[in-house]
């Protein structure tokens, strides 16, 4: 039962070219390294080379002293001129843009130097002579949990490196474990991984003293709603902030949150008075960036009734934050919007320990933590469908909630508004050629190149609201429920509608989704829609692209645009034709009379009423000059949390859905892993541009990939971060990333405009335990069962020796 | 960073061990090597370029030498700090073993850890690094005493 609503559309649900290929293709999209400004100094910092110790003294005479240096600003003397970095940390945990009396993490800049070139910058950096008192140092969880006195990263909150600990249950857990006829327990560990945007975190700014204002040009987003934290850091009113959108190098989460880099740069061109760009090398971006996310240990158990059905859910989660906790505990909101998956489980168990190590503090990076709850889910499913000895794509649909159950409340209190997961099931399986598939792993078995067929089912999260953040504290310190988006709209007096956003282009190509959006309300072709980015100084809110939210909520503002618009636009044209209101309907470029077509006012004629001839229309409001109108469209279903019951209230209910099916192929004496065929079926309700779509699904599962076999921050015991370099940090590159499938299933949200639902992780957030499930599956008779990523070919090495597969030398 | 190996010197032991404390013989013997200033007993402060990957840089460091047995064996233990590259701190041992009267076998272990620039982006390549410096030390240092010899 495919709901295709497309055929009603002209312009949503087609592959259109992307409006911002020809500028970003010829080179003349501007991004933050392209702003020069007159009289523009550089930046540099210096990361510790210790991961915790106290900052004894630092002399910077030497780098002063070197030729084109401009100012040396050490974290005392920022200080003395700026406040912490915007937090959400609860516990709040002070950061400042430069370290403070304490380094708790390699990399973290102490200092920073700004002088006529970059070049000239790091040179003298390297002049900086900081004496350190080293502090035991912090390397993992387990060190974290039972550190005390100096070994405390922020002893101001407790002599205890735990952040917060939280433990909430929904449910009859305890009935529905006693009960159970099998129990499935295991425990996982999920890397510290992260994205690798092209373009690192950077900003110039420049500072003008007459006003007091500050002027960004920045790639970090979000600007509309993190200003006034900035301003604060500043110690300005947000007014003195202008905030410039810029071109973006990808984000997938990184560019927003904590905002140290523009921080810095705002300090620094006030302190000398000059624009200064900082714009962070790769090593400062992979060992101080905001980008490391969840790094988690899990022990998790699910309860399965004799008819093998799920009953019970429990997860106790330590999570590793790294030296700062300014998202607190959000990437665990997040997961907990679809910790049940597409399952009727009924009751849950959740514990998470949130500690402090010397590493990097943890920022959000695409899946947001959801990405790990449905890596464990899916794994426990996989498990119990070893243990029973049935098909786990036949036991996945045994547990799936049905059609007819929507809108539902899962036990956390969050709603999942409409799906049809059998329906997205059969689509994957129908796409792969499942008996093909089957057929092949046969004829493989027992050979050194075994073949395993993985499957992940998986909820994909979209919308988010910003309740995540605090309500799984006790005491929230700022209880946040907004999260809107904005857009301006105006027919220009020749017709051309303009649209105007207030969040920049991350890569997610809001120009064309903005052109296709209005072209459809507005009867226009989206190749005339103009698209224009405005600041700060614009002054319309926007939360900007996070939690799979942007195009949901471009479509909610633009909807509300266009209807203020078209409204106009009738009124004058029922006076200029004289023809009654009700008698006209919206066609392509014009508006006509429906009952005598010949008569008809087009766009630009009605336009130039509106622009141009104020006389020829009643005094009243209804005519003022102009054609254009602003909305704010705020989530369209969240409701607040209930401390009294625990439910956790309704925060991220646009639920969309993905199967990913995967070939794979493991040759078990190399220990090599390669994919045959890859197969992604998702639903996103109302697909708005089909091809970029694909693109977002695409580039998660090619992160999904990385994350399973390739990526890892790893630190030494002595808390030294060994990956400072993409040689040692790997990510896929094209001759890694197979060929997907990919096919579009579309159960429309009945809460949004047009039933469009977000997609920008749901590759990412299915690949991942998708692809494990292959290689388990082509290893299923050697016992294999993946609890760690990344499965990186020495592991797998190691885990076929172990399995008796491969002879050991010794 | 782990170091296991030896090395045969053209001398007999107690020569070697006279040699492994000529100061100035080991200081034109380690690459990089700069100064090497007693500090005190059997104590040194050592001044020395030394290069890992893309990373070069001078460090300052010391070197204490202890467990001297002389001319069996001895330990030593050294740290260094390279500025914005880095910093470095470990030990070892060195014993020797007669191989007639004109050659000593000299077996080494050495461990090392480091931290900042040289451990982000040379962590890779320190094995490779090391091993590369002890084989050059090893082969001047011989040079030099058979120059010595000869001379």
């Amino acid at each position: 039962m495919m709901a295709d609503t497309t055929n009603t559309r002209r312009w949503v649900g087609r592959s259109i070219p992307r409006k911002e290929d020809p500028k970003l293709l010829a080179g003349k999209a501007k991004f933050v390294d392209d702003v020069s400004l007159p009289r523009m100094a550089h930046a540099a910092t210096l990361g510790s080379a210790y991961p915790h110790a106290r900052i004894v003294s630092i002399d910077c005479a030497a780098a002063r002293a070197l030729p084109g240096v401009i100012a040396v600003v050490t974290g005392e003397d920022a200080a003395a001129v700026s406040d912490p970095l915007p937090t959400r940390a609860n516990p709040p945990v002070r950061q400042y843009c430069l370290a403070v009396g304490k380094v708790r993490h390699v990399g973290e800049p102490v200092a920073a130097v700004v002088a006529e070139t970059r070049a000239i910058a790091e040179d003298a950096a390297a002049l900086i002579d900081v004496v350190y008192e080293e502090l035991p140092v912090v390397p993992d969880m387990d060190a974290a949990l039972n550190a005390h006195g100096d070994a405390v990263l922020h002893p101001e909150i407790g002599d205890s490196n735990v952040y917060t600990c939280v433990h909430r249950k929904w449910g009859d857990v305890e009935a529905a474990f006693a009960k159970a006829s099998r129990v499935i327990r295991k425990q996982f560990r999920w890397p510290r991984v992260s994205a690798q945007p092209i373009e690192t975190v950077g900003a110039v700014v420049e500072y003008e003293p007459a006003t007091q204002r500050f002027f960004f040009y920045s790639n970090m987003s979000q600007q509309m709603i993190a200003g006034p934290g900035l301003a604060k850091s500043l110690r300005v009113k947000p007014s003195q902030l202008s905030y410039v959108p810029m071109y973006v190098g990808g984000s997938f989460g990184g560019k927003a949150g904590v905002y140290h880099v523009a921080v810095l740069a705002a300090v620094l061109a006030r302190i000398c008075r000059r624009p200064v760009k900082f714009i962070e090398d790769r090593v400062e971006h992979l060992l101080n960036g905001n980008q490391h996310g969840s790094d988690r240990r899990y022990v998790a158990e699910l309860a399965l009734d004799a008819e093998g059905i799920f009953t019970a859910l429990r997860c106790d989660v330590v999570d590793d934050y790294g030296a700062y906790f300014h998202l607190s505990l959000g990437s665990h909101g997040n997961a907990l919007a679809q910790v049940t998956g597409p399952y009727r489980i009924g009751a849950l168990e959740y514990e998470v320990t949130a500690v402090a190590t010397n590493k990097t503090q943890q920022g959000p990076y695409r899946g947001f933590g959801g990405e790990v709850a449905n890596f464990v889910l899916e794994r426990l499913v996989d498990a119990a469908a070893r243990e029973l000895r049935v098909d786990p794509i036949a036991l996945r649909k045994k547990n799936f909630l049905g059609n007819d159950v929507f809108p539902y409340k899962i036990p956390t209190g969050n709603l999942y508004d409409s799906g049809n997961y059998v329906g997205v099931l059969d689509e994957a399986v129908r796409t792969a050629g499942l008996d093909e598939w089957l057929r092949r792993k046969r004829q493989a078995q027992g050979t050194s190149k075994r073949i395993g067929i993985g499957v992940a089912t998986v909820c994909e999260r979209s919308v988010m609201n910003v309740t995540e953040f605090w309500f799984l504290d006790e005491t929230p310190v700022n209880r946040v429920t907004s999260s809107p988006e904005s857009v301006s709209l105006r027919i220009d007096v020749d017709g051309t509608p303009i649209i105007t956003i207030y969040a920049p282009c991350w890569g997610n190509s809001p120009e064309t989704l903005a052109a296709q959006l209005v072209a459809e309300h507005m009867f226009a072709d989206p190749a005339q829609v103009v698209v224009n980015y405005a600041g700060t100084d614009g002054g319309l809110l926007s939360k900007g692209p996070a939690g799979s939210r942007f195009t949901v909520m471009l479509a909610g503002a633009i909807e509300g645009a266009c209807k203020a618009v078209k409204a106009k636009m009738l009124a004058l044209a029922a006076h200029r034709l004289g023809c009654e209101q009700a008698l006209l309907a919206f066609d392509e470029g014009c508006i006509r009379c429906t009952n005598e077509p010949e008569r008809s006012l087009s766009f630009s004629q009605i336009a130039q009423d509106a622009y141009l001839y104020r006389l020829d229309f009643p005094g009243d409001e209804r005519f003022t000059t102009g054609l254009a109108a602003s909305y704010t469209y705020d989530h369209p279903c969240t409701t607040l949390p209930d401390p009294a019951t625990g439910d956790l209230g309704v925060f991220y209910p646009i639920v969309g859905h993905a199967c990913h099916l995967v070939l794979a192929e493991v040759d078990v004496e190399l220990a090599s892993v390669r994919i045959l065929d890859y197969v992604a079926v998702h639903d996103v309700g109302q697909v708005v541009n089909p091809m970029t779509m694909d693109g977002q699904i695409r580039g998660g599962i090619a992160q999904g990939l990385g994350t399973v076999f390739l990526e890892k921050y790893e630190f030494d015991e002595h808390g030294q971060c060994l990956t400072g370099t993409l040689a040692d940090y790997l990510v896929p590159t094209a001759s890694e990333v197979p060929d997907i499938r990919i096919s579009h299933f579309s159960t429309p949200s009945p809460l949004t405009s047009m039933g469009i639902k977000g997609g920008g992780e749901g590759g990412r957030l299915a690949a991942c335990p998708a692809l494990v499930s292959a290689v388990d599956d082509a290893l299923s008779d050697l016992g294999v069962f993946i609890d760690e990523l990344p499965v990186t070919q020495d592991r797998l090495f190691s885990i076929l020796r172990n399995a008796g597969a491969i002879a050991s030398r010794e | 960073m782990q170091l296991s190996n030896q090395e045969t010197l053209p001398l007999g032991q107690q020569a070697a061990w006279d040699a492994l404390n000529d100061v100035a013989l080991l200081q034109a013997s380690l690459p990089g090597c700069e100064s090497m200033t007693p500090v005190a007993e059997n104590a040194y402060e050592v001044l020395i370029t030394a290069a890992v990957g893309p990373v070069k840089a001078k460090f300052r460091g010391k070197l204490q030498l202890e467990d001297l047995q002389p001319p069996n064996s001895y330990a030593l233990r050294f740290e260094g700090q390279g500025g914005i590259a880095g910093h470095g701190k470990g030990s070892a041992t060195v014993r020797l073993e007669p191989d007639g009267p004109d050659e000593t076998i000299l077996h080494y272990t050495a461990q090392a850890t480091v931290g900042g620039k040289i451990a982000q982006i040379g962590s890779r390549l320190i094995d490779i690094a090391a091993q590369r410096m002890a084989a050059d030390f090893f082969a001047a240092f011989k040079r030099k005493v058979q120059e010595r010899q000869a001379g």
